[in-house]
C-alpha cells in the first residue's frame, strides 16, 4: 500500500539540547521531518547520532527543547504529562529493541495493556487483544508468561501489543537488536505486512539491511539529517522478496 | 471498577510472586496494626462506649469532698435522705453499701459479692428485672427487707437456671432471704469498677442512721439520674447550695474547703485513673504503626528499583501517572488489609490474653473485646497504613526517566532522590523509637522505684485470708472476739505457723476504713476539720506478724481486752503531726461514745507507717484499736506468718478456721507479696504494654536500618569495588558504610531526643520517683539505640569489605 499525501507526523527545527552540569550536549539540532500516513520510515544512523533521541520526542516519551511537532494535526510538543499519556495510548505503539514486556503478565495481559489505560468494555478488550494475537501468530500462547517464550516470540507479542490498540504510528527501536537473524527475518516480515495493511512505521535502525525496507529512510549524524532517501516499494516488489499479501 | 480488579488482581499476584518481601511487610505491618487495635478494642471499652444503661450521660455519683485533707469520702445516711428529698436536679437518687455474704443451705457454702441498694437503684439505672421484679419501696423499711434479686450469673450457676426461682428462699449469712426477681444477662452492675456483683438486696436505714448529726458517718455510694436538660455543672452548683446549707446548718464555722460535695460523671468515675496510661498507650501504639509504615515504605521503594521497567513500560504504554499511582496504591492498599487481617487475628489474640491477666485490675474489663467499632477501626487503620506508607513509594516509583529506563541496563537518575527518602524513613523510624523507648525506660525506671519503696511491713512469707461473721451467729460482739480469739490459737498451733493475727482492714486490699478522733486537751480550731486518719482494729500479733516495726512503747497484748483500759496504737506520721515536739505515748485520744461518754483510748504505742492504698498511695496517718474491745466490724483479714512457703499453709489454716466454725467461708486466699504485687497491676499493665511496643519500635527500626544499608551497599557494589582497586583497605569501607548508618542513626536519635523531651512530660503522671526528661534513661536510651544501629550496620559493611573489585566491577 502506498503512502497518502497527508502528513501525520511533522517535525519542524526540533532541536534536543541536555544539559549536564555546566555542559550542554546538543543531540538534536534542528530536524526537519515529515511522515505521511501509511508511510513506511527508517531513521538510520551511527551509534549517538541522535535516533533513539528523535524515537522518544516522536512517541512523546520526551519533549523538543525547541521547535514544532504536530501529530495527526495536533500540535504536541508542549502537552502536559497527563496529555501525552492519553495521545501516546491512543496514537502511538512502540515496539522495543528489548521487547519490553512485563514478566508478571501473560502473553494475553501484556497486549491487553495499553486497552487497560482506555474506557474500553473488556468484551472489545478481548476481541482486539485476540485479533492481535492471531495476526502476529501468537493465539496459541496466550496464556504464556514471557519467560516461557522464545526472543523472536516475545518480539511478536510485542508487535501485538503496539497494535492492539489501533495506533495511528508504530515506532519500533531497533526492533531486531535482540534477536537472531532468522527471527529478525520473520519480524521484519511482521512489519511489512502491518505497513502493507496500511500501518504508518517509523523504525529506529542501524542496519542497512533492514533500513531498505522502508519507503523513506532519514540518515542522522550528530543530530542532524545528513540525507534522506526516498524508495516506496512495488507491491510487485515486496512479493518478489517473498512477501505474500 | 473493571480496571480496579484487574489492578486488584496484579497486585495479588506481585505479591504472592515475592513471598520474602510480602511476608516482612506483612508481619511489620500485622504487629502494628495488631497493636493499634488491641488497645483501641482497650479503649473503645473503658473510654469510648458508653455505661450499659439507658442515657447513661445522666448518671452521677454524688461524694462528700473534703477539699483541704484531699479526701474524697462516701455519703452518709442523712446526706444520701438530704440529696434525695431536696436536689431538684436529679429525677432518681440510689444508695448503695457492699454487702459481701455467705450463701449457705444447699450445696457448700459460698461466699458472694453483693450490693445493699435503696429500691430506687433498679429506677435510677433504668433496669427491670428479666424475672420476677426489682424492689419496692416498702422493702426499703426495716424488718421488711429480707428480699434478694440475683444476677443472671448467679441463677445459671449456682441454682442451674432454676425456673421458678423467684419466691423460693434462700439462707444468706444464716438468715433466709426470698428471691424477688433475676435481672438478664447484660445487667452487671458493680462489674465496671470491680468483681461480679451476684446479688442486691434493699439497704434499710434506723432511726439513728438518720439522725441528721451523722452527716458525716460516711459509707454510702450515693449515684444519682440527672433530669433531662439538667447538666452536672447545673447540679454541681445546686450542690454546692445545698453543701452550704448544711455546713451552716452542722458545720458552723467551716467553708467549701472544709466539706463540700462532688458531682462525678458516673463514665469518669469507672474510667478513674487509667484513663491518662491508656491515652499514652494509644500515642506509643500509633507510633509503632508509623514505624511500621515507614519500614515496610522503605521496603517497597527498595522494591521499586527492581520495577522501573515496569512502570516505565506501562507509562509508555499511555497509563498516566495518576494511574500508575493508583496501581502501587492497590498493591500498597492489598498488602496493608493482608496486614490488618493478621492484625487482627493478633489483636483478638492479644485482647484475649490482656483481659485474662488484667481481669480484676482493670475497670470494664469484662467489656474489652472485639466489636464492630474496632473492625471499622482496624479497616480504617488498615486502609490509611496503605496509603501512607504507599504514597512515597508510588510518587517515586511513578517519577521515571523513560528513555533511559527503557533501554536495557538504563539507570534511572532517581535513584539519589530515592535514597534521600529512604535515608529519612530511617531518620523518622528511629525518632520514633527513641521516644517509645524513653517513654518506656521512664516507666520501667518508675516501676522499679516503686519496688524499692517500703511498704512499712514485710509481705514474705505471709499467707492472708478473708472472711465475714455472719449477723445471725455473730451478732453478739463479744462472739465475734471469742471467734477470733480461738481460730487465732488453732491457726497458731499449726506446724509451720510462726504467728497469726487479724485486722478489720487488710493493706493494699483495695478496702479502707477512716474515721475523725479528737485529742484530749485540745480544740479543733474554728474553721478546720476534726483530725482525720485510717483506723483499723487488728488482734494481738497483727503486728508482729506483719512485722511493723514498733518505734516506741508497745504493741497489743492478750490483757487488751473489752473489759480492760481502752488503749490505741498510732503509727509514727500520726505522732510527728500531732505531738510534733511530746511522746504520745499516755496520751489520749477518742472517736466513739458520746459528747457526754466518750470513751477515750490512751495511746500505748508508736509503730511504722504502712504504706495502706498502694506503694505510691498517698500516706494519712493511722491509728490501730483492739479487735478485742472493739469487734464492730464482721469483716476479718486473717493473716499467717509460716516459716517457709506461706501457700503451703493454705488448706491447714482453712481447716482450723472450719474447726472453730464449720460454715465460715474463707475466701480471697493470697500471699502478701501478690497483694503488694497486684496494687502496682495498673501501673504494670501500663509499663508491660509500652515495653513491649518500645521493644517492637526498636526491631522495626533496627531491621529498617540493616534493610536500608544492605540495600545501599548492594548499589554501591561497583563504587565500593573501584575504591578498593583504588587502594582503599578494608577498615576505609567499614568506616564509610558504618559512618553513613550512623549519621543517620545519630540524627534520628538527636530528634527523638527532642521529641521526647516534649512528649515525656505528657506521661508525667504515670512516673513515679523519676522526673519525665530523667537524664539517666534519656542518656542509656540514646547509647542502647546508638549500639544496636551500629551492630545493624556492621553487618552490612562486613559484607561490603568482602567485596572483590575484580568482580564488582564486572557487574557493572
Amino acid at each position: 500500500m502506498s503512502a497518502s499525501s497527508e502528513p501525520l507526523v511533522k517535525l519542524d527545527g526540533v532541536k534536543k539540547v541536555f544539559y549536564t552540569d555546566e555542559v550542554e550536549t546538543h543531540a538534536l539540532s534542528g530536524i526537519h521531518l515529515d511522515i505521511k500516513k501509511g508511510e513506511y520510515v527508517a531513521i538510520a544512523g551511527p551509534s549517538g547520532c541522535g535516533k533513539s533521541t528523535l524515537l522518544s520526542i516522536l512517541g512523546l516519551l520526551d519533549t523538543p527543547t525547541e521547535g514544532e511537532y504536530v501529530l495527526n494535526g495536533t500540535p504536541v510538543a508542549n502537552l502536559s504529562l497527563s496529555e501525552r499519556a492519553r495521545i501516546r495510548n491512543r496514537e502511538i505503539g512502540f515496539i522495543f529493541q528489548a521487547f519490553n514486556l512485563i514478566g508478571d503478565l501473560t502473553v494475553y495481559e501484556n497486549v491487553e495493556l495499553p486497552l487497560t489505560y482506555r474506557d474500553m468494555s473488556s468484551s472489545e478488550r478481548r476481541q482486539r487483544v485476540e485479533e492481535a494475537l492471531l495476526k502476529v501468530g501468537m493465539s496459541h500462547r496466550m496464556k504464556h508468561y514471557p519467560s516461557q517464550l522464545s526472543g523472536g516470540q516475545q518480539q511478536r507479542v510485542a508487535v501485538a501489543r503496539a497494535v492492539a490498540g489501533n495506533p495511528s504510528i508504530l515506532l519500533a527501536d531497533e526492533p531486531t537488536g535482540n534477536l537472531d537473524s532468522t527471527n529478525s527475518e520473520a519480524v521484519m516480515n511482521l512489519l511489512r505486512e502491518l505497513h502493507a495493511g496500511g500501518a504508518t512505521i517509523c523504525m529506529v535502525t542501524h542496519d542497512p539491511r533492514y533500513a531498505k525496507y522502508a519507503d523513506h529512510t532519514f540518515h542522522l549524524f550528530d543530530g542532524q539529517v545528513v540525507e534522506e532517501t526516498h524508495e516506496p516499494k512495488a507491491e510487485a516488489e515486496l512479493e518478489e522478496s517473498g512477501f505474500k499479501l | 471498577m473493571q480496571t480496579l480488579w484487574q489492578d486488584v488482581r496484579y497486585a495479588a499476584r506481585m505479591l504472592l510472586k515475592n513471598p520474602g518481601f510480602t511476608a516482612v511487610a506483612v508481619v511489620a505491618l500485622a504487629l502494628g496494626v495488631g497493636a493499634n487495635t488491641a488497645i483501641f478494642s482497650v479503649v473503645n471499652a473503658i473510654l469510648l462506649r458508653p455505661l450499659a444503661y439507658k442515657d447513661p450521660e445522666q448518671l452521677v455519683f454524688i461524694n462528700h469532698n473534703y477539699v483541704k485533707t484531699n479526701l474524697k469520702a462516701s455519703v452518709s445516711v442523712p446526706g444520701y435522705l438530704h440529696y434525695r428529698d431536696n436536689a431538684k436536679s436529679f429525677s432518681e437518687v440510689a444508695a448503695i453499701s457492699g454487702w459481701a455474704v455467705n450463701l449457705t443451705g444447699e450445696g457448700e457454702p459460698e461466699r458472694l459479692q453483693g450490693m445493699a441498694v435503696t429500691p430506687s437503684l433498679f429506677p435510677t439505672l433504668g433496669a427491670a428485672a428479666a424475672q420476677g421484679r426489682t424492689f419496692t419501696e416498702e422493702e426499703g423499711q426495716v424488718g421488711s427487707n429480707r428480699v434478694v434479686v440475683l444476677s443472671h450469673g448467679l441463677w445459671e450457676r449456682r441454682f442451674g437456671s432454676y425456673p421458678a426461682i423467684v419466691g423460693k428462699t434462700v439462707s444468706l449469712n444464716g438468715e433466709a432471704y426470698t428471691v424477688v426477681g433475676v435481672m438478664p444477662p447484660s445487667f452487671q452492675f458493680g462489674r465496671e469498677l470491680g468483681p461480679a456483683v451476684e446479688l442486691w438486696s434493699p439497704i434499710a436505714f434506723t432511726p439513728e442512721q438518720q439522725n441528721p448529726n451523722n452527716l458525716t458517718n460516711e459509707f454510702l455510694q450515693v449515684l444519682a439520674r440527672l433530669r433531662p436538660g439538667v447538666t452536672p455543672g447545673q447540679a454541681q452548683a445546686e450542690l454546692d447550695t445545698i453543701a452550704e446549707n448544711l455546713r451552716r446548718q452542722y458545720m458552723p464555722g467551716m467553708d467549701a474547703s472544709n466539706w463540700t460535695l462532688l458531682l462525678t460523671p458516673a463514665g469518669e468515675l469507672v474510667v478513674g485513673e487509667i484513663r491518662p496510661a491508656l491515652l499514652v498507650l494509644l500515642g506509643a501504639v500509633a507510633f509503632v504503626l508509623l514505624i511500621a509504615c515507614a519500614n515496610v515504605a522503605n521496603l517497597m521503594l527498595a522494591r521499586a528499583a527492581s520495577r522501573q521497567k515496569e512502570i516505565a513500560v506501562r507509562t509508555a504504554l499511555g497509563a498516566s501517572r495518576l494511574r500508575v499511582i493508583r496501581q502501587l496504591l492497590t498493591e500498597s492498599v492489598l498488602l496493608a488489609l493482608v496486614g490488618g487481617g493478621l492484625g487482627l487475628l493478633i489483636a483478638m489474640w492479644g485482647v484475649d490474653l490482656l483481659v485474662r491477666l488484667n481481669e480484676d485490675k482493670i475497670p470494664r474489663a469484662h467489656e474489652i473485646g472485639l466489636d464492630t467499632n474496632v473492625l471499622f477501626f482496624t479497616l480504617g487503620v488498615s486502609l490509611l497504613t496503605g496509603i501512607i506508607f504507599g504514597l512515597a513509594p508510588a510518587f517515586q516509583t511513578s517519577k521515571i526517566e523513560l528513555q533511559d529506563t527503557l533501554k536495557e541496563g538504563g539507570r534511572s537518575g532517581r535513584s539519589a532522590a530515592r535514597r534521600g527518602v529512604r535515608d529519612a524513613l530511617v531518620v523518622l523510624e528511629v525518632t520514633f523509637a527513641v521516644v517509645l523507648l524513653i517513654g518506656a525506660g521512664l516507666l520501667i525506671r518508675s516501676f522499679f522505684r516503686l519496688q524499692q519503696v517500703d511498704p512499712g511491713f514485710e509481705p514474705e512469707g505471709v499467707l492472708s485470708m478473708q472472711m465475714s461473721l455472719p449477723a445471725a451467729k455473730y451478732g453478739e460482739l463479744p462472739k465475734r472476739a471469742q471467734f477470733t480469739r480461738d481460730m487465732l490459737e488453732r491457726v497458731r498451733a499449726l506446724p509451720g505457723v510462726l504467728s497469726a493475727g487479724t485486722t478489720t482492714i487488710l493493706p493494699m486490699s483495695g478496702n479502707n476504713s477512716s474515721g475523725s478522733f479528737r485529742i484530749e486537751g485540745r480544740q479543733v480550731p474554728q474553721g478546720e476539720n476534726s483530725p482525720h486518719g485510717d483506723r483499723w482494729m487488728v488482734s494481738a500479733d497483727y503486728f508482729e506478724t506483719m512485722r511493723i516495726p514498733l518505734v516506741r512503747g508497745r504493741y497489743f497484748n492478750a490483757h487488751d481486752r473489752a473489759e480492760g483500759a481502752q488503749v490505741a496504737i498510732i503509727d509514727e506520721t500520726m505522732a510527728r503531726k500531732y505531738w510534733p515536739d511530746e511522746d504520745p505515748v499516755g496520751k489520749r485520744i477518742v472517736f466513739e461514745g458520746t459528747p457526754q461518754q466518750p470513751i477515750w483510748r490512751e495511746v500505748v504505742g508508736i509503730v511504722g507507717h504502712v504504706k495502706h492504698r498502694g506503694l505510691e498511695g498517698e500516706s494519712r496517718v493511722q491509728y490501730y484499736v483492739p479487735y478485742d474491745q472493739r469487734p464492730t466490724s464482721p469483716n476479718l483479714y486473717l493473716a499467717v506468718r509460716g516459716a517457709g512457703d506461706p501457700e503451703a499453709l493454705a488448706a491447714s489454716v482453712r481447716d482450723a478456721i472450719r474447726s472453730v466454725d464449720p460454715d465460715m467461708p474463707v475466701y480471697r486466699v493470697m500471699t502478701m507479696e501478690r497483694l503488694v504485687a497486684d496494687s502496682l497491676a495498673q501501673r504494670r499493665f501500663a509499663m508491660f504494654l509500652f515495653g513491649v511496643f518500645a521493644g517492637l519500635a526498636l526491631v522495626l527500626a533496627v531491621v529498617g536500618l540493616y534493610g536500608v544499608m544492605s540495600y545501599t551497599v548492594t548499589q554501591r557494589t561497583h563504587e565500593i569495588g573501584l575504591r578498593m582497586a583504588l587502594g582503599a583497605q578494608a577498615r576505609d569501607i567499614l568506616r564509610m558504610v558504618v559512618g553513613q548508618g550512623m549519621l543517620l542513626v545519630a540524627v534520628g536519635i538527636v530528634v527523638g531526643l527532642g521529641g521526647a523531651f516534649a512528649l515525656t512530660r505528657l506521661m508525667a503522671s504515670l512516673l513515679y520517683g523519676v522526673s519525665a526528661t530523667d537524664p539517666l534513661v534519656f542518656a542509656g536510651i540514646a547509647l542502647l539505640l546508638g549500639l544496636t544501629a551500629l551492630l545493624a550496620s556492621y553487618l552490612p559493611a562486613r559484607r561490603a569489605m568482602k567485596v572483590d573489585p575484580m568482580v564488582a566491577l564486572r557487574y557493572e
